[in-house]
C-alpha cells in the first residue's frame, strides 16, 4: 500500500505524524510534527484509455516552533521520498499554522502505483 | 497553465498551435485568444466561488466572515506583454484571507476538498485548457480553417 510506504518514511523521523485536520481544537501542538493529506488519486491510463496504474498525490507538512528545524526536516523528507521512488516537485511552500508559536512548510509528493 | 497554491495562470503557450492557425487565417489574435482565455478565467472564478460556499467550508462556514470571498479575483482580464498574454485567476494574494489555508488545511482543519480539486489537480487545469481550445476551434471553424 502506498500509504504504508509513506507512513513508514514519515514515522522514521521520530516526531509525531498526524493526518491534516485531525488535531482537536484544544490539543497542544508538539514542538515539531508532520502532517499528511491525500489530495487526490487518479487513474493513469494509456492513450487507448486502458488504466495501468493510479497516481497518488499527497501533501506533506512540517510544523515546528523552530523554523530551522522545519527546513532541515522537510529537506530530509524530500530526499528520502525521492530515494523511495516518489516524485517531489520543488522544495516546498509556506503553509498556515493554527498556533502563533509554530510555522509550517509543505511539499507535494506524488507516487505512481502500477497495477 | 501554471499553478501556484492559490493562484492559476493561464498563458497562451498552451494554445500555440491554435494561434498559428488563426494567424494564418488572418484572425485578430489578441482579440480571439484574449476572449477565449477570459472565458476560461470566468469558469475558474465560478468554480472557486462555488467551492467557498458555506456548505463546502469548515463547520459549514460558521467561522467565515466573507474575507475569503472578497479575495477571489473577479472578472479577470488578459495582461499583454507584446504578443504574450497571461491571465491570473484564483485568489488575490495581496488581500488578507486569500484562500491558501483553505486549500492546504491546518493541523486542526481539513483542507477544503472542492478548492483543492481546482488548485491541486492536473485534471482541472486540463479541463479549463480544453474549454479554451473549444472556443478557439469554434473561431477556426468560422474562418474556415
Amino acid at each position: 500500500m502506498v500509504i504504508d510506504n509513506l507512513l513508514e518514511i514519515l514515522e522514521s523521523y521520530k516526531v509525531p505524524v498526524y493526518k491534516q485536520g485531525s488535531m482537536s481544537d484544544d490539543e497542544i501542538y508538539p514542538e515539531t510534527f508532520i502532517t499528511f493529506w491525500n489530495s487526490n488519486s487518479t487513474d493513469h491510463s494509456h492513450y487507448d484509455n486502458d488504466n495501468y496504474g493510479v497516481t497518488w498525490d499527497y501533501q506533506i507538512c512540517v510544523y515546528s516552533a523552530d523554523p530551522a528545524q522545519i527546513y532541515s526536516l522537510i529537506e530530509d523528507i524530500r530526499k528520502d521520498l525521492k530515494e523511495a521512488g516518489w516524485t517531489v516537485p520543488g522544495k516546498g511552500y509556506d503553509t498556515t499554522s493554527d498556533e502563533p508559536t509554530h510555522t509550517g512548510r509543505a511539499i507535494e509528493a506524488i507516487f505512481l502505483e502500477i497495477e | 497553465m501554471a499553478k501556484r497554491k492559490n493562484w492559476i495562470s493561464i498563458d497562451m503557450y498552451a494554445f500555440a498551435d491554435y494561434a498559428d492557425k488563426l494567424d494564418k487565417l488572418g484572425a485578430d489574435l489578441k482579440k480571439v485568444l484574449g476572449e477565449a482565455m477570459e472565458e476560461g478565467a470566468a469558469k475558474v472564478e465560478e468554480d472557486v466561488l462555488k467551492a467557498i460556499e458555506p456548505a463546502n467550508l469548515p463547520e459549514k462556514g460558521k467561522y467565515s466572515r466573507g474575507k475569503t470571498k472578497e479575495s477571489v479575483i473577479k472578472d479577470a482580464k488578459v495582461k499583454w506583454s507584446g504578443s504574450y498574454g497571461e491571465i491570473g485567476v484564483g485568489f488575490d494574494k495581496s488581500k488578507p484571507g486569500a484562500g491558501g489555508w483553505l486549500i492546504t488545511g491546518t493541523p486542526k482543519m481539513q483542507p477544503d476538498q472542492a478548492l483543492a480539486k481546482i488548485f491541486q489537480t492536473k485534471k482541472y487545469a486540463n479541463k479549463i485548457n480544453d474549454e479554451i481550445k473549444k472556443e478557439l476551434q469554434k473561431e477556426l471553424d468560422k474562418l474556415g480553417g
